[in-house]
C-alpha cells in the first residue's frame, strides 16, 4: 500500500540559550494539526518516548545466520577434494593449490592496501545508518493533538508490537496555539540521540510545528516527500492489535518491581525449547501469579488481587518484548495489563504520572501462518450499515473523544449499534479505544481511508474459515493431551462432503502438523499455509479455550 | 426377349404364337403388405416411404417396378415417377428385365411419360459401368426407342410428338458428365452422344451427321458456321411439330437442355408465330425468371417485342432491369436507352423514381445491377434524376454497400437544387465523414459553395475531428482553412490530438502551424504543453518551433518559465535550454525577468530543492538557470538559505552549497552563533572547516552551553577541533557545571568521557552537589555511576535526598543493570538513613518499592539496611515485622 508524507522541514531538537526545543515536523499532505507548549517534566517524556523508538525498531523475528561465506569455503575446498581424488590429473590438483593459496595472498595484500579506505568507508555508511536510513520505520509515527493529551503511536518492524505514550494536558505549561487531528510527523534515528540529551535543568518547549502549513503548496520548499509501500501485513498487524484494545479484556494491576521481577529471571535465563509461555494463573481473591515456562518458574504479584469471578489460567507468547518496558520501570508508578486471552493480544499501561505509555503486543511475535487466525481480532458485532457508522464517526469527529455511551445518547442508536460501529470505525483506524480511560478517540490513521476489505485477511482462505465458522458448520469432535501437544480433531460440513481435519498445537499453541483430505490440502500441504477447515479448526478451539475461561468472544 | 421370327422351315401355328411374358401383364411380385395397405388406402405417404425405402427395397424386389407400373392407379404412378426422377439412381441386372418390360409395355400403350423417361435413361446411359446390358444391347435399345418413333413419324401419327416431346424435356446439361467439366450446353458438340435426341433434333440438319454405325458427328463444316443457331428447320417431322404448338411450348417450358429449348423455340417461330403472339405476357414473364439463360433470352426478346415504345409497361421494364440475366438487362437498358426521348417528362420520372427506390431498398443489390441501374440513372435519365435530387435521397442511397451506391450518392448530391431543396451544414455531415473519398470531395464543394450561408461552428469541426481525410478540408481548401482560423486553433489543435484515430493526431502539428499567421494571439504556454510532450515528432516539432520562434505568442511571467520546467524530457529540456540562451539578450526577456524575477527565483529555488523534482529538471536549474538568470541574487543568497542545500542528500544541491558558501565567504560577525554550529555540523567537509574557520574568531563569544552543542556532533574533525580549543579557550579552572554537564550530557560516548573527565577535577568540587543531582538525570550507566561516585562523598540531607529519588529509582530499577552503581545506590540510602529519620523515611519509601526484588542477594541487601534502619530508628514504619527477640 502507498503512503505519501510530505514534510517542510526535518524534526529536530535544538538545544540552545539553557533549554530545548522539541520540534516535530508534521505531514503537509494532511490536515493542518499542530501544538506549541512546555513540557512540566522531560524526563518523563524523555524516557517514554525512548521507550517508543525502541519499539517501533524492534525486530524480534529469527534472523538465520549468513553462511554464505562457509558455503563458499566449502564449496572450493570440494572442488579441491575431487581434484585430489582424480589421480591421473594430480598436475591440477598441484595447479589449483597455487591458485588459490596466489588468490589469498592478493585478497590480503588488497585488504591491507584497502583498509584506510575500508574503515572510512564503514564510518560513513554508520552515519548515513544513523541519520539517513529510511528502513527504520515502516511508517511514520502518527501523532493526535486532542483536548486532553497529545498521544504518539507506532507500530513495529517486525509486526507484533504496539507502542503508545500519551502525554496528558497536566504535563503541559504555557500551550500557545493548538489545532486538534491526527497527522504523521518526521522521525528520523538520528532525533533519539538528541532526545537523550533533555534534562530538568533545561527548559523544554514542546511544539509540532504549525510552519509548513503556512507557505501556499506552489513554491512550498519541501524537505521530505516520500513514498512509502507499507506491507499489508504490516497495516493488518497494527489493526488487528489495535483494533482489539476495544475487546473485552481481564484486567488487574501490578507494580513496576514485578515486571522488573519478570524481566531480570528473563534476562538471565535462556531457554533452549519450549513453550515459552507466560502463564497468568487468575484464581478470584488470590494473588495473580504468573508461570514461566519451560522452567515452571512462578512469580507471585502479591500486591496484586485478582478481583474476577473465575478461576483462569491465560497464556501469552513472544515475552521478551516485555524488555520494552525496563527504561519506564523507574519512572513506573504502577502497570496495569490486560489479558484478551491466551494467544491473543495483551496490553500493558504504565503510569508514569503525567505521562502514559501503552504496549500492545499481538499473540505472537511471529505472525506467520503457524499462528494465522488473527483475522478473528476483526469480526464480531452486529452489523452496522454505513449510514450509522457515519453518523456515530460524525459526532465522535465533533467531541474528538467519548465514551460508546455517550456517543449512543447523542446518536440516537442503540448501544449495541453503537459499539459495532465503534469497532468497525476502530478496524477501519479511524478511531481508537483508549484502555486506559475507556474512551473512544478520533485517530485517523491514515490520510485516506483504508480498504478494510482488503485488510482484513492474510488470504481467501481465512475468510472462508470465518464464514465457516459463522454459519456453524464446524465441530470440534475431540482434543487430546499428548505430551505438551493438543491434538485436534474437527469436522466442517461443506457444500460436497464433510472435511475432517487433524491439528497438532505445540506446546505454544502453534501449528506443528496439519492434515485434511481437501483438495486444496493435497496440493500443497501446509506450503502455502492452512486450508480453511484447519484454520476453522484453530480458531474454534482458541475461542473454546478463552471462552471456557469464563470470556467469550 | 424380342419378338423372334418362326424357327426356319417351320409354320407357326397362329394359337401357338409366342407371348413374352410382359405381355400377359400379369404382376410378379406383390408389394409388401405394408406398401399394398398404404396403396390401397391412397396413403399419401405411400408416395414418400416407397421413395424413401426404394433404394434399399428395391434390390430385393426388383419386379416391385413392374407391379407398380401394372397397378397404374394414380398413387402407383406417382411413386413410379417420382423414383424415376431421381437422376443418380441407376439399376441391376434384375431391375433391367423389368424395366425393359415396363418400356416395352408403355411403348406398347403409348404411355408417353412412363416410356420418355424410360428411353432417355437408355439414351444418356452411354458408360458402361452404369448399365447392365451390353453394348450391342443399348444400340438395339437406342434403334428401338428411334425406330418407334420414326415408325409414328412417318405415320403421321401425334402421338409423335407427344412421345418425343416426354424424352426431350428430360435431358439436361450435366448427364453424364462430369461434375468438374463445363456443361453441355457449352459445347456445339455437347450432345452428340445421344442417339435418340440427335435423331429428333437434327435428322435434317445440315450440321451434323448419322454415321452407319449409329454415332453422330459435327459435319465438316466451319467452325463458324457449325456454332451459328441456323434459322432453318433441323428435327424430324416438321410439320407434325407445327401441328402442335402446344407440344413445343411444353418442351420450351420444361426443357432443360439448350439444344432442346432452341429448338422448341425455333420451331414455334417458324410454324407457329401467331401461337407466340397470341399467349399473354406472364408467360414470358415467368420465363423471364426460368434457370435456363435461353428461354430468359427469349422471354425479354418477346416482351420487348411485345412493349409499346410510347406507353412501355414501366413495372415490367423494370423488372427487366434489375434482372439478374445480364443479356436480358442489357435488352432492357437498349429499349430504354432508344425510346427515353418519346416518353413525356412524368413517363421519364416515373422510371427514375422505380430505379432509385430500388436503389434505396437494396442496399445490398448485386454490383452489377447497381451498375447499370446508374449507368442509367446518370447516362439515360440524367434530367429527370437531377430533379428529383434531395438531400434525403442522398442519404438514403448512402445506406448502399456497393460502388455504384456511393457513386449514387456523389450524383445526387452533386445533383441537388440548394433553391428548391436547402440543407444546412450538419446535414452534409454524414457525407463528410464518408469512406468514399467522392462523396467526400462533393460534400466538401457543397460546404464550400454554401458556407456563406451557414455557420460552421466549434461542434461541427468535432464532429468532423475523428474523420482526418475529411478534416483535412479545413487544412487545404483556401475557404475553409479561413473558417478554421476563426476558431481558437490550440483548442482545436488539443482536441486533435486527444482524437483517438491516429491520422487526426497527426493533424493537430498542421494546426498548430497556422499559428504562425496569428501573431496576435496570445495564450499561456501552459497549453502549449500537451503538443510539447506528445509523442508525435511533426506535433512536438512544430510546437518547439512556434516556442522558439513565435514567443509573442506567449504570456511572458514567471508561469511561462516555471510551465516550460515541468517536462523532464531531455529534449525538451535542451530547447528550454537552448530558447533561453537566444532570448538572453532579447528585449520582453528582459522585461520578463525585471517584472517577475524575485518570484522567478523564489520557485525556481523551490523546485529546485523539492524531493520529488526529477533530477533532469533540477540540474538545468541549478547549473544553468540560476547561474545565467539569477547569478547575483544566488551570490548574495543568505546563509539561511545555504545550510539547507548542505544538509540535502542531493550532491547536486550540496555542491551548489559548497560553491555559494564559498562565494559568500561571510565574515565571522556576520552570521549568527547557530549558523556556524550548523555549518561545523555539516555532513560536507568544505562546510565544517568553514564554520570552524569562521567560530576561530568568535570562540571569547562562546558560552558554556555553546561548547556543549558544539562538541554534539558525529564528525569527529568538528569534535576534535572543539576538544582542542576547549584546553586553550577554556582551561580546566574555568571549566563550570554547566559546560561540565553539557559534555556529560551528550549522546557521544567520547564527549561523555570528555565531560566526566572535567567532572572530576577538583575545581569541580564545589559544584559537586549540583552536579550530581543533574547527572543523575542522564540515561547513560556510565554517568550514572560516576554520578553516585560522588554522591557518595556528599552529604544530603532530607532535601537533596528526595530531589535524588528519581535518580535512586533508575539505578535500582535498571534491569541486569551495572551491580556497582546499585551497591553504591544502596549504600548511599543507608548511610543516609542512618544519619536521619527523615531521611530515613525516605529511604524506607525507595527501598519499599525495591523490596521485593527476586534477586536473592538485593533482597538481602534490602532487609538488611531496613532492619538496620528500623534498629537506628524505631519509630520508623517499615514493611518489616519484627517476631520478637525471644
Amino acid at each position: 500500500m502507498q503512503f505519501q508524507q510530505v514534510y517542510a522541514n526535518p524534526s529536530r531538537i535544538r538545544h540552545s540559550d539553557g533549554g530545548t526545543t522539541v520540534s516535530f515536523s508534521p505531514d503537509l499532505g494532511r490536515e493542518p494539526t499542530y501544538f506549541r507548549g512546555r513540557i512540566a517534566d522531560p524526563i518523563r517524556y524523555r524516557d517514554a518516548m525512548s521507550a517508543l523508538r525502541d519499539v517501533v525498531v524492534s525486530d524480534l523475528k529469527y534472523k538465520p545466520k549468513d553462511h554464505s561465506a562457509y558455503q563458499a569455503w566449502v564449496r572450493e575446498q570440494y572442488i579441491q577434494d575431487i581434484a585430489e581424488q582424480v589421480s591421473t590429473k594430480q598436475e591440477w590438483v598441484s595447479r589449483m593449490q597455487e591458485v588459490h593459496a596466489r588468490i589469498r595472498e592478493l585478497e590480503r595484500k588488497m585488504d591491507v592496501r584497502n583498509r584506510d579506505y575500508n574503515k572510512a568507508m564503514r564510518r560513513y555508511f554508520n552515519y548515513l545508518y544513523t541519520h539517513d536510513k529510511a528502513g527504520w520505520f515502516v511508517l511514520d509515527p502518527v501523532i493526535t493533538v486532542a483536548p486532553d493529551q497529545v498521544f504518539f503511536e507506532a507500530f513495529s518492524q517486525d509486526e507484533s508490537s504496539y507502542g503508545r505514550l500519551a502525554v496528558h494536558e497536566e504535563m503541559f505549561r504555557d500551550v500557545k496555539e493548538f489545532e486538534y487531528g491526527t497527522t504523521n510527523i518526521d522521525f528520523s534515528d538520528s532525533l533519539h540521540g538528541e532526545l537523550l540529551r533533555m534534562r530538568t535543568y533545561r527548559p523544554t518547549e514542546f511544539q509540532i510545528d504549525p510552519g509548513g502549513f503556512e507557505v501556499a503548496t506552489e513554491g512550498r520548499e519541501v524537505y521530505k516527500e516520500q513514498k512509502i509501500d507499507v506491507p499489508e501485513s504490516w497495516i493488518r498487524g497494527f489493526l488487528q492489535v489495535q483494533s482489539a484494545m476495544s475487546l473485552p479484556t481481564v484486567s488487574f494491576r501490578v507494580q513496576p518491581i514485578d515486571i522488573y521481577n519478570l524481566c531480570t529471571f528473563l534476562r538471565r535465563n535462556r531457554e533452549k525449547h519450549g513453550p515459552r509461555s507466560l502463564r497468568y494463573r487468575l484464581r478470584p481473591g488470590q494473588p495473580v501469579q504468573v508461570a514461566i515456562d519451560p522452567w515452571g518458574e512462578v512469580l507471585t504479584f502479591s500486591e496484586t488481587i485478582y478481583t474476577g469471578d473465575v478461576d483462569r489460567e491465560i497464556r501469552t507468547w513472544g515475552r521478551r518484548r516485555l524488555f520494552l518496558l525496563e527504561k519506564l520501570l523507574p519512572l513506573a508508578r504502577s502497570v496495569t495489563i490486560h489479558l484478551l486471552g491466551t494467544g491473543m493480544p495483551s496490553f500493558y499501561i504504565v503510569d508514569l504520572g503525567g505521562v502514559s505509555f501503552t504496549l500492545g503486543l499481538s499473540g505472537w511475535t511471529r505472525n506467520d501462518w503457524s499462528a494465522s487466525g488473527n483475522f478473528d481480532l476483526m469480526v464480531g458485532g452486529v452489523p452496522v450499515s454505513p449510514v450509522d457508522s457515519g453518523r456515530v464517526f460524525a459526532e465522535l469527529k465533533l467531541r474528538k473523544t467519548a465514551t460508546s455511551e455517550e456517543l449512543a445518547r447523542r446518536t440516537g442508536l442503540s448501544p449495541e449499534v453503537t459499539q459495532s460501529a465503534l469497532r468497525q470505525l476502530c478496524h477501519a483506524g479511524r478511531v481508537m479505544f483508549d484502555l486506559e480511560t475507556g474512551w473512544f478517540r478520533l485517530r485517523e490513521l491514515t490520510r485516506d481511508p483504508l480498504p478494510i476489505d482488503d485488510l482484513k485477511y492474510n488470504n481467501p482462505r481465512e475468510k472462508e474459515a470465518e464464514k465457516l465458522i459463522l454459519e456453524g458448520k464446524v465441530t470440534l469432535l475431540s482434543v487430546n493431551r499428548e505430551g505438551n501437544r493438543d491434538l485436534l480433531k474437527g469436522e466442517v460440513a461443506t457444500r460436497s462432503r464433510t472435511r475432517q481435519p487433524e491439528v497438532q498445537l505445540d506446546g505454544d499453541g502453534r501449528i506443528v502438523h496439519a492434515a485434511c483430505d481437501c483438495y486444496f490440502f493435497k496440493q500443497n500441504k501446509l506450503m502455502q499455509g492452512p486450508c480453511e477447515h484447519i484454520l476453522a479448526t484453530v480458531v474454534l478451539y482458541r475461542r473454546r479455550m478463552n471462552g471456557s475461561q469464563g470470556k467469550g468472544l | 426377349m424380342d419378338e423372334q421370327s418362326s424357327p426356319r422351315g417351320e409354320a407357326f401355328d397362329e394359337e401357338k404364337k409366342f407371348e413374352a411374358w410382359w405381355q400377359q401383364e400379369d404382376p410378379v411380385e406383390p408389394l409388401s403388405k405394408e406398401y399394398q395397405s398404404l396403396l390401397d388406402q391412397e396413403n399419401p405417404l405411400f408416395v414418400s416411404k416407397f421413395s424413401f425405402r426404394h433404394r434399399y427395397e428395391w434390390g430385393s424386389h426388383p419386379a416391385w417396378f413392374w407391379t407398380l407400373y401394372l397397378d397404374g392407379r394414380p398413387l402407383a404412378r406417382e411413386a413410379l415417377q417420382q423414383w424415376m426422377s431421381s437422376r443418380y439412381y441407376w439399376f441391376n441386372q434384375d431391375q433391367y428385365r423389368y424395366l425393359k418390360a415396363v418400356l416395352k409395355l408403355a411403348e406398347q400403350r403409348r404411355d408417353a411419360e412412363i416410356w420418355g423417361r424410360l428411353a432417355y435413361w437408355f439414351d444418356i446411359s452411354s458408360r458402361s459401368y452404369r448399365r447392365p446390358y451390353s453394348h450391342r444391347t443399348d444400340l438395339y435399345l437406342r434403334r428401338r426407342i428411334w425406330r418407334v418413333l420414326r415408325n409414328l413419324g412417318r405415320e403421321g401419327a401425334s402421338d409423335y410428338t407427344r412421345m418425343a416431346a416426354e424424352i426431350l424435356i428430360h435431358y439436361t446439361p450435366d448427364d453424364e458428365w462430369p461434375l468438374w467439366r463445363e456443361t453441355r450446353d457449352d459445347q456445339i458438340g455437347g450432345y452428340l452422344n445421344f442417339y435418340v435426341l440427335n435423331q429428333i433434333l437434327y435428322r435434317n440438319s445440315s450440321r451434323f451427321v448419322c454415321e452407319e454405325n449409329r454415332k453422330w458427328r459435327l459435319a465438316d463444316r466451319p467452325p463458324a458456321e457449325l456454332e451459328r443457331f441456323p434459322e432453318e428447320r433441323e428435327e424430324a417431322f416438321p410439320e407434325l411439330w407445327d401441328r402442335e404448338p402446344e407440344r413445343l411450348w411444353h418442351i420450351l417450358v420444361n426443357g432443360k437442355a439448350k439444344p432442346v429449348i432452341q429448338f422448341a423455340i425455333r420451331a414455334l417461330k417458324k410454324g407457329n408465330p401467331e401461337y407466340l403472339g397470341g399467349l399473354d405476357s406472364e408467360a414470358f414473364l415467368k420465363l423471364l425468371n426460368a434457370k435456363e439463360p435461353v428461354k430468359r433470352a427469349f422471354a425479354a426478346d418477346e416482351i420487348i417485342a411485345r412493349m409499346n415504345p410510347d406507353q412501355p409497361v414501366f413495372p415490367l421494364l423494370f423488372n427487366m432491369l434489375i434482372n439478374p440475366d445480364r443479356e436480358v438487362r442489357n435488352k432492357a437498358f437498349s429499349f430504354v436507352e432508344w425510346n427515353v426521348s418519346r416518353w413525356s417528362w412524368e413517363q421519364s420520372l416515373e422510371l427514375t423514381r422505380l430505379l432509385l427506390n430500388k436503389l434505396i431498398q437494396d442496399p445490398e443489390l448485386d454490383g452489377q445491377v447497381s451498375h447499370l441501374l446508374a449507368d442509367l440513372l446518370v447516362k439515360v435519365l440524367g434530367t429527370p434524376l437531377h430533379h428529383l435530387s434531395t438531400l434525403d435521397l442522398a442519404t438514403q442511397l448512402l445506406k448502399g454497400k456497393s460502388h455504384m451506391h456511393r457513386m449514387m450518392v456523389a450524383e445526387v448530391l452533386y445533383r441537388i437544387h440548394y433553391q428548391r431543396h436547402p440543407y444546412t451544414e450538419r446535414d452534409l455531415l454524414p457525407f463528410l465523414k464518408s469512406e468514399n473519398e467522392t462523396i467526400r470531395v462533393v460534400a466538401k464543394n457543397q460546404l464550400v459553395l454554401h458556407r456563406k450561408d451557414w455557420q460552421i461552428d466549434r461542434d461541427f469541426l468535432s464532429e468532423l475531428m475523428n474523420t482526418p481525410d475529411s478534416f483535412r478540408f479545413f487544412l487545404e481548401e483556401e475557404a475553409l482553412v479561413e473558417i478554421l482560423k476563426g476558431f481558437p486553433l490550440l483548442e482545436v489543435a488539443e482536441e486533435l490530438l486527444e482524437s483517438s484515430v491516429a491520422a487526426s493526431r497527426e493533424l493537430a502539428a498542421s494546426v498548430l502551424s497556422l499559428l504562425r499567421n496569428q501573431p496576435y494571439v496570445k495564450f499561456p504556454v501552459r497549453e502549449l504543453l500537451p503538443f510539447l510532450s506528445s509523442e508525435l515528432p511533426r506535433v512536438k516539432e512544430t510546437a518547439q518551433n512556434l516556442l522558439r520562434y513565435q514567443y509573442w505568442h506567449f504570456h511572458h511571467d514567471a508561469d511561462f518559465v516555471m510551465d516550460l520546467l515541468s517536462i523532464s524530457d531531455e529534449d525538451h529540456l535542451r530547447l528550454v535550454q537552448d530558447t533561453f540562451s537566444r532570448w538572453e539578450y532579447s528585449w520582453f526577456w528582459i522585461e520578463l525577468l525585471s517584472k517577475h524575477g524575485d518570484e522567478l527565483f523564489q520557485r525556481l529555488w523551490a523546485k529546485m530543492t523539492q524531493p520529488e523534482t526529477p533530477d533532469s529538471i533540477r540540474n538545468l536549474i541549478r547549473e544553468e538557470l540560476l547561474e545565467n538568470l539569477f547569478r547575483e541574487r544566488l551570490n548574495s543568497l543568505p546563509m539561511e538559505r545555504i545550510l539547507p542545500l548542505l544538509e540535502s542528500t542531493d550532491t547536486g544541491l550540496q555542491e551548489l552549497g559548497i560553491r555559494l558558501l564559498n562565494q559568500l565567504d561571510p565574515s565571522p560577525d556576520a552570521l549568527e552563533k547557530e549558523l556556524l554550529f550548523d555549518l561545523a555540523h555539516s555532513r560536507v567537509a568544505v562546510a565544517r572547516e568553514t564554520g570552524r574557520r569562521l567560530l576561530e574568531y568568535r570562540l571569547s563569544e562562546l558560552e558554556s552551553g555553546d561548547w556543549a552543542n558544539l562538541a554534539e556532533t558525529d564528525w569527529e574533525d568538528t569534535r576534535e577541533w572543539v576538544f582542542l580549543r576547549m584546553e586553550t579557550e577554556v582551561p580546566e579552572e574555568e571549566a563550570d557545571p554547566e559546560l561540565v554537564c553539557g559534555l556529560a550530557d551528550s549522546s557521544i560516548p567520547e564527549v561523555r568521557q570528555k565531560g566526566l573527565q572535567w567532572a572530576a577535577l577538583p575545581g569541580m568540587w564545589p559544584h559537586r552537589r549540583r552536579m550530581v543531582q543533574r547527572l543523575g538525570e542522564s540515561p547513560y550507566p556510565e554517568v550514572q555511576l560516576f554520578a553516585l561516585e560522588q554522591a557518595g562523598q556528599l552529604d544530603w540531607g532530607a532535601k537533596g535526598l528526595e530531589e535524588m529519588e528519581l535518580f535512586f529509582r533508575r539505578v535500582l530499577f535498571q534491569v541486569n543493570g551495572s551491580r556497582k552503581a546499585k551497591d553504591l545506590a544502596l549504600e548511599l540510602l543507608w548511610r543516609e538513613g542512618a544519619a536521619e529519620e527523615e531521611r530515613a523515611r525516605l529511604a524506607v519509601r525507595l527501598l519499599q518499592d525495591y523490596l521485593r526484588n527476586a534477586g536473592k542477594r538485593d533482597f538481602e541487601k534490602v532487609m538488611v539496611i531496613l532492619t538496620r534502619l528500623s534498629e537506628c530508628h524505631p519509630g520508623l514504619n517499615t514493611p518489616l515485622c519484627r517476631v520478637s527477640d525471644s
